[in-house]
């Protein structure tokens, strides 16, 4: 039998997702390898497309009765979880355990993905990286401000 | 978009401006399918042997008349527009933007001929799209899924249209995204009431990343 067990399930992007995958043997076959994959779906309209963030497999599985492949991936600056009017995107880490000659086992967890949260001198220096310019620091940080006191004024 | 500074006006980042010149967006694409309509059935009617020769050339004058008038009119609300106002821009304060923010953008344009800018309807619009199947099965779906009105302020100039339009990201998002058929984009959105001249619209897509800044 395969179970994730994910350490949250929110996440914000740019933040590291972390768990684990456990396989236990359970008196059936053993598996050849341990595949996990993180991706997200867009699904709507009867359509279903998957982006695949990343794949790992752990092939030293030989005779063991409990495997137990961690998880650490890095959420990328991607899509956030979202249920829109055309489409939806959700995330989901899967899991599968490849037998021999038998339908592998599967396990999907779904998790949830937030935007960044940034300090203004985060977002500052991430446009400063964007246009390679970093001859107007001061000025920058004074306009910047005056934009957020007209928010809170608004 | 470009990206740049905050300091200086002339560095900041600017986006091009996507229409429609005329009309709602589909006011275009619908006058040039009816004038091509109209030349598909001057073909057919020219091509009919049961139909006599005079008869043909005047039924092919009407058609022609008929089929065309939407199409010359449009032609020439463009060129009255070109002629009165120049090419518009959208300037940021920065780019990509945030979620959850308030920003500030300059829209200017040109003027000329006395043309004089009455009222600006601003909007900005979150637009999803999903573009599903391949080839002759392709089908794209369109829907608004953020339609909020945003304030603007227009500065009067004589030669020049200076409008500063603020509006307010959801923090909620979402970001945009181009990928895999799917695209979320946020567009800012303007119709034009203006004096001496046929209204107009201009809109801009912003880029937004999936980033909230809080101070």
């Amino acid at each position: 039998m395969i179970r994730i067990e994910l350490a949250q399930t929110e996440i914000r992007v740019g933040e590291t997702l972390t768990g684990q995958v456990v396989w236990n043997a359970g008196g059936g076959k053993q598996p050849r390898k341990i595949v996990v994959a993180v991706h997200w779906i867009a699904s709507g309209k009867g359509d279903r497309r998957e982006v695949e963030v990343i794949q790992m497999s752990d092939e030293d599985v030989a005779s063991k009765s409990q495997i137990v492949v961690p998880l650490s991936v890095e959420i990328p600056f991607g899509p956030l979880t979202y249920d829109g009017k055309v489409f939806k995107i959700s995330w989901e880490v899967s899991a599968r355990a490849d037998l021999p000659f038998a339908i592998d086992e599967t396990e999907k967890m779904a998790f949830v993905v937030r935007p960044a949260i940034w300090s203004l001198d985060q977002f500052q220096s991430s446009l400063h990286f964007d246009d390679g310019d970093d001859d107007d620091d001061g000025d920058d940080d004074d306009d910047f401000d005056d934009d957020n006191d007209d928010d809170s004024s608004s | 978009m470009s990206s740049g500074g905050f300091a200086d006006a002339s560095v900041f980042p600017v986006v091009e401006d996507e229409g429609p010149v005329v009309g709602p967006g589909w006011w275009l694409g619908a006058v040039s399918a009816v004038f091509i309509a109209g030349l598909i059935l001057i073909g057919v009617l020219l091509l009919d042997k049961k139909v006599g020769p005079v008869e043909r050339q005047q039924g092919a004058i009407v058609i022609f008349a008929i089929f065309s008038v939407p199409f010359a009119l449009t032609m020439v609300q463009v060129v009255r527009i070109r002629k009165k106002i120049g090419k518009a821009t959208l300037s940021l304060p920065y780019a990509p933007l945030s979620l959850g923010f308030s920003h500030s953008a300059t829209y200017q344009r040109p003027l000329r001929g006395g043309a004089a800018i009455r009222q600006i309807d601003a909007r900005l619009q979150c637009v999803e799209t999903l573009v599903k199947g391949k080839g002759n099965t392709q089908r794209t779906f369109t829907a608004i899924a953020y339609d909020e009105p945003a304030t603007n302020v227009i500065t009067p100039m004589m030669e020049q249209m200076d409008v500063q339009v603020t509006f307010r990201i959801p923090e909620a998002g979402p970001a945009t995204l181009d990928e895999s058929g799917i695209t979320i984009r946020w567009m800012l959105r303007l119709k034009l009431t203006m004096d001496g001249c046929p209204n107009t619209r201009s809109s801009f897509e912003v880029t937004v990343m999936p980033v909230v800044v809080k101070r």
